[in-house]
């Protein structure tokens, strides 16, 4: 039983072993993006990690040694991580390479030529039609092939459908703990940084625990976090409304919305074969929750205002990374689109701007809760 | 049908020339033929489209032929044909992003036009007007996206092109930019078919088995999935423009229409060849890329484009002939990436001495011929593949540095767009590669929006690349005389030294240093790696060695020193333990003793670092100011190092040498700070990043002090031009503060971007260390440590000698106000910024304005945003109407008034 003083440093315990674990496993797959179905990586015999650590000053800095420093801070501190001794570098036998925005695209060709971690890209539709389904499943298709060719070990589906079922539960109980809103960020994106790297089989027994020793508390603002992936190290912003006692439901990439996947209705995985297994793998992402680069993108704002409705969130915090064309430029959209207050956020890794992005949420908190200053 | 001799010629002399053309060509040149009754006449000036609202077109030079001119009201007149085909009941179909795609299709079917929206994107600069960026930025899409959102602005506005009955727009793996923007379209209503641009990014080559099959066109290799999967997608986008016609796409239709284009695109490639490929370069480089552009969509009308390029290529065909060319003398063979939104940029280059000798951007797939044969889908869709915008970017490098070698380039300019996605990437990895791979030199840089003027940064950055070009021709006929008679090269390396652009030489004055040095050090004489300006260069000298200040100006050393030091500290001291621990300062490297002082925290600790694998002596900087008793201990430090230089080098360092030294610092000195005089002159003859560059590392290099003096020559020769280089109301900015040097020279960069000029650099980097001379008739080691001693640094206290230094300087520049920079971390700077803010307010009575920053180019945008305000400030500052603040600005009539700061 975690006591519920003890959570961060049981958290920091398990995380330790778990990245041991990881050192210690012979293949490990890294990938970057959510629309992906990482459980193919564990029906192959790897280890599948997503890339969402690691940020910060000095990645991103590392990574303007290779591009331009006016672009997008995720995928400059991928560069900087990936090209020089880190420890992703260390631990990845090869990258899944999701083709998602024009930068991440560029990275990935960067990755390819200098990076000397195989990488293996798979184009990531941004249209939703049954060309584009068919096309997806082609790509997965021809991904496990390669990397079969590439480690001489067989696909097998009860692997597949063993790491899939383990996440489910795993993202079931995570999915309670974050659609709460009051539990610290702190907690939060460590668990959900464990989601991302941990063994699923081991995790699930784990996160029971955590949320029983959770306490239940109240706060007296919600506000819905949304916009670019929300890296583990990325947490000036909760924060701050941690700080002054505000609720927040993530609703980025680096919260609900890479569980909500794993909560759809289990497809029908009984005696499959590999091409059955495979499809509906691919099919669970393409018919999973839509991303701001989907075009249309109008299930994204269906899916805001479903949870404005079930939180009853009195704001919405858009943090785009700077340079994130496909998130900021929606910000006028959505102010007419959302019908609460909206504050736009345009952030990097460096810690130069945080004072004027404190005094920003302060002032958005004091429109919230008018009289009531923090 | 008159046959001009070719010229560049202004608008205004197309106004003179224009009725010189026989009425029945002009009545030839007719859009829309198959509209009956459609007034289709289009040739006109370029003054008539300038007043229709393309204003830019006023400040460009255009070829003299009618042919040429032809093809600019071709394309100038392309909204008319926009507006004429809706309002005679045809389809228009916007098309996005595929650039050379979707219009072969939709041609298909009859009574249509099809215009690309992404062309929008130069619609800004052409009109001098921000308008249609305003009001796309009112719908979220603001200045972070490049300017394609000009097609949102025109979505709206309706000034460009009547409502799309249809909007074709390409996503996936390609432009995020545009992307967005067509998210934004279809939110405010606009009818969007989306399709599907996948990504070819291949597999690592040992699983990569799909791989085997390559495009006809560009030799791209793909997956066979890829191909099917886009020849599907196509078909959707052929279906969903059909069903808005009323009208099925049948394949004999497509393949015909393939025919027709591959016509165009047959002789745009011929047109390149021909013209690209001449020895006497025939076509003006902006008719070339309204040329090239027809491409895509035979610029709304493919038949009446097919005719403009007929009478192209026989003016071409007749230029080649007769051996003419509108260009004097030997033009410097630029091939350009990604032609400039400003189109003014190329007249500039063209006028001073450039000329285009290819082109590449992100329509290069559309110069393929496609397949004529076989499933018309399948042809288009292998075509798309050639796209480089989807790919990587190694194919795109691949045919910039194939082009440019086929066309003879000598230099390769790639302009970048502010906000596009690609460029951050695709620019450095495109210049090293031609680096690499030709060792031609390579000029990126972003075009500024800059209506009803051409950008006096590119201006500066293309003419200076020009000389670089021409200065390797010089190298080179030089190194090839040099080859053939030996015997005589000092003479011609002295000759190559007095046509040296000085400007060039600064520019890369580290390569001549480094290997002044190696050379010295070949010889045997010894050196002395210093880092801050309380070493005496004199006692160095005097020891027969050589003193050598070490770099740490960079950004790039930093993320190395930060493994070791803390990385709040000051990014000066990061860069020069990054350079110290990596090893890649060759200065280091070479130098036999390091000497440095305890000025600050920060470095003192650091050389305790240093020290365990250097030898380095450290002298104690005492630091108060006001004390005899710190002077007098002072002293005791440089005789203490004279002792130690002389152990170290086995001399005798005797007074004479002392003296000796003493003059050539004095001269060296002297001559530095008569060049950072003259930006004392009013209005402006020099530009504060010139004068950033003239600092040298080595002390006592006579190639530099010759270079020096060509510098100061040149400006002079401005004077008696009457050349300024800066707007006669330009702010003249006064910065004090934290030293620059090259590679940490971006607040002086962005306040000149901004529109103000840096007269005087305060900084020990600048004018304060050359300020006082070493008096010559006192003792000499004395006369040193006194010298040195009333270097007015941050680190000593009190320190007011920086404020009466400051007042000094007020009084010779006369700025309008003061730029205090700070390194992040530096805690004396920063601290004593309070003092140094309060003095320039109150005794100056001009504003201040304190800017932390440190090397990184991440936060140059929010720079800039402070100084854009600032200089308003600046500018804004007037009279006051009683004022005892010393000194007046003669410029304005004295002191500001208006209590900003």
């Amino acid at each position: 039983m975690i006591a519920c003083s003890n959570i961060l440093d049981s958290i920091e315990t398990f995380t330790i072993a778990e990245r041991e674990r990881i050192r210690n496993h012979d293949l490990n797959a890294g990938f970057l993006c959510m629309q992906f179905p990482d459980e193919i990586l564990a029906g192959c015999g790897l280890h599948p990690i997503r890339i969402e650590s690691g940020t910060g000053p000095h990645a991103e800095r590392t990574g303007e040694h290779f591009i331009r420093p006016d672009a997008c801070p995720f995928c400059k501190s991928v560069l900087g991580n990936l090209l020089e001794d880190s420890f992703h570098r260390q631990i990845l036998s090869m990258l899944i390479g999701t083709v998602t925005c024009d930068m991440m695209r560029r990275t990935l060709d960067l990755l390819q030529k200098d990076g000397g971690i195989p990488v293996f890209p798979v184009h990531v539709p941004a249209t939703r039609s049954d060309n584009a389904r068919d096309y997806y499943h082609a790509e997965i298709t021809a991904l496990v092939d390669a990397i079969v060719t590439h480690t001489g070990r067989p696909f097998r589906v009860d692997a597949c459908q063993n790491h899939f079922l383990a996440k489910r539960r795993c993202a079931e109980i995570l999915h309670g703990i974050l659609a709460r809103g009051t539990v610290p960020h702190s907690i939060t994106s460590r668990l959900m940084h464990l989601f991302h790297v941990a063994s699923p089989e081991r995790l699930g027994d784990y996160l029971e625990e955590i949320r029983l020793a959770l306490p239940e508390s109240q706060r007296r603002t919600t506000v819905i976090l949304v916009g670019s992936t929300l890296s583990l190290e990325d947490s000036d912003i909760p924060d701050c409304f941690e700080r002054h006692g505000i609720g927040m439901i993530n609703l980025t990439c680096g919260g609900l919305h890479s569980l909500e996947r794993h909560l759809a209705p289990v497809p029908n995985w009984g005696e499959q074969d590999k091409a059955d297994c495979i499809r509906d793998c691919a099919d669970s992402v393409f018919t999973g929750p839509a991303c701001i680069r989907n075009r249309p993108n109008q299930a994204v704002y269906d899916r805001i205002r479903e949870w404005i409705g079930k939180t009853g969130a009195s704001g919405i915090v858009l943090k785009a990374l700077k340079f994130c064309d496909l998130w900021f430029t929606e910000k006028q959209r959505m102010r007419e689109l959302i019908g609460i207050p909206i504050l736009v956020l345009d952030t990097d890794y460096s810690d130069r701007s945080n004072e004027s992005l404190v005094n920003r949420i302060e002032a958005f908190i004091e429109i919230l809760e008018p009289g009531d200053h923090p | 049908m008159i046959s001009p001799k070719p010229e560049r010629i202004s608008a205004a002399e197309w106004d003179e020339r224009f009725h010189r053309i026989p009425e029945a060509y002009r009545l030839a040149c007719r859009h829309l033929r198959s509209i009956p009754g459609f007034d289709g006449n289009y040739l006109a000036p370029p003054s008539w489209y300038a007043g229709k609202g393309d204003r830019l077109l006023d400040r460009l030079k255009f070829d003299s032929s009618p042919a040429a001119l032809r093809l600019w009201a071709f394309v100038f007149s392309e909204k008319d044909r926009l507006f004429g085909a809706k309002k005679h009941g045809w389809n228009v179909f916007a098309a996005m992003k595929d650039l050379g795609i979707t219009p072969i299709m939709t041609y298909a079917i009859p009574k249509t036009v099809t215009f690309y929206a992404d062309e929008l994107w130069w619609a800004p600069c052409f009109a001098e007007n921000p308008n249609l960026l305003d009001v796309a930025s009112g719908l979220g899409a603001t200045d972070e996206l490049c300017y394609v959102r000009a097609a949102l602005g025109a979505m709206l506005t309706g000034d460009y092109f009547p409502e799309p009955d249809l909007c074709i727009a390409g996503v996936g793996s390609c432009c995020d930019d545009f992307s967005a923007v067509m998210q934004l379209i279809e939110w405010q209503g606009f009818k969007v078919h989306w399709w599907e641009m996948p990504s070819k990014l291949p597999f690592p080559k040992t699983v990569d088995t799909g791989l085997d099959t390559k495009t006809a066109g560009g030799g791209v290799p793909y997956k066979r999935q890829t191909l099917e999967f886009i020849t599907k997608e196509l078909r959707s986008v052929a279906d969903a423009a059909g069903k808005v016609a009323g009208h099925s796409i049948e394949p004999s239709e497509l393949t015909a229409n393939i025919r027709r284009f591959n016509r165009l695109r047959t002789r745009i490639r011929e047109l390149r060849d021909k013209v690209y490929g001449a020895e006497h370069i025939p076509l003006p480089g902006l008719e070339m890329f309204l040329a090239e552009f027809n491409a895509i969509h035979g610029c709304s009308d493919p038949d009446e484009s097919l005719l403009v390029l007929d009478d192209l290529h026989a003016e071409v065909d007749r230029r080649l002939a007769l051996g003419q060319t509108p260009f004097h003398g030997n033009p410097v063979r630029i091939y350009w990436v990604t032609p400039p939104t400003d189109a003014s940029l190329i007249t500039l280059l063209e006028d001073a001495g450039g000329v285009i000798c290819g082109s590449e951007y992100l329509i290069s797939h559309s110069f393929f011929p496609l397949q004529e044969e076989g499933d018309p889908y399948l042809a288009l869709a292998e075509n798309h593949l050639d796209d480089p915008m989807t790919g990587s970017c190694s194919i795109r490098t691949d045919r910039i540095i194939r082009e440019a070698l086929k066309y003879r380039a000598e230099g390769v300019i790639i302009s970048g767009i502010f906000g596009a996605s690609h460029c951050p990437f695709e620019e450095k990895r495109i210049i090293d590669e031609i680096r690499e791979q030709t060792g031609l030199p390579a000029l990126s840089f972003d075009v500024p929006f800059s209506p009803g003027r051409t950008s006096e940064q590119a201006r500066t950055r293309i003419e200076g690349f020009l000389e670089v070009v021409r200065g390797r021709r010089v190298r080179t006929d030089h190194q090839h005389l040099h080859s053939e008679h030996s015997e005589g090269m000092t003479m011609k390396e002295n000759e190559a030294d007095i046509q040296t652009d000085p400007f060039e030489y600064f520019a890369n004055s580290i390569e001549h240093e480094l290997e002044f040095v190696e050379t010295e050090k070949r010889s045997g004489r010894k050196i002395a790696g210093i880092y801050c300006e309380y070493t005496p260069r004199e006692l160095i000298l005097a020891a027969g060695a050589l003193p050598v200040c070490l770099c740490g100006t960079s950004n790039t050393t930093i993320p190395e020193a930060e493994k070791t030091l803390p990385s709040n500290l000051c990014p000066l001291i990061k860069s020069s333990f990054g350079y110290f621990t990596t090893g890649s300062c060759p200065f280091i490297e070479m130098a036999d003793i390091l000497i440095a002082e305890t000025t600050c925290d920060g470095k003192k600790k650091m050389y305790e670092i240093m020290a365990a694998e250097k030898r380095m002596d450290v002298l104690e900087l005492t630091q108060k100011s006001d004390s005899i008793e710190a002077l007098n201990h002072w002293k005791s430090e440089i005789r203490r190092l004279k002792g130690v230089l002389e152990a170290e080098f086995d001399v005798s360092i005797t007074d004479a040498a002392l003296h000796d030294a003493i003059r050539t610092m004095n001269e060296e000195r002297a001559l530095l700070k008569r060049a950072f005089m003259l930006g004392a002159r009013s209005p402006s003859v020099v530009t504060g990043q010139e004068l950033a560059m003239i600092r040298f590392r080595v002390a006592g290099f006579g190639r530099h002090i010759n270079m020096l003096r060509a510098f100061i020559a040149e400006i002079e020769k401005r004077i008696e031009r009457h050349e300024t280089v800066a707007a006669p109301h330009a702010p003249r900015i006064l910065l004090t503060g934290c030293p620059t040097g090259q590679g940490s020279e971006k607040l002086i960069e962005i306040i000149e971007e901004c529109g103000g000029i840096v007269v005087c650099q305060e900084a020990c980097s600048g004018i304060k260390s050359v300020f006082f001379p070493t008096e010559s008739d006192k003792d000499p080691i004395d006369a040193i440590a006194e010298r040195h001693f009333k270097l007015p640094c941050s680190c000593l206290t009190p320190n007011p000698g920086r404020t009466e230094l400051i007042e000094q300087l007020a009084a010779d520049f006369r700025p309008d106000a003061v730029v205090d920079l700070v390194w992040q971390a530096c805690h004396t700077y920063n601290v004593e910024s309070h003092l140094v803010g309060e003095f320039v307010r109150k005794k100056l009575g001009i504003p201040y304005m304190k800017i932390e920053t440190d090397y990184s180019p991440s936060d140059r945008e929010q720079i800039k945003v402070r100084i854009g305000a600032f200089l308003e400030i600046a500018a804004k500052c007037e009279l006051p109407q009683e004022t005892t603040a010393p000194p007046p600005n003669p410029r304005k009539g004295g002191a500001c008034r208006c209590g900003h700061a």
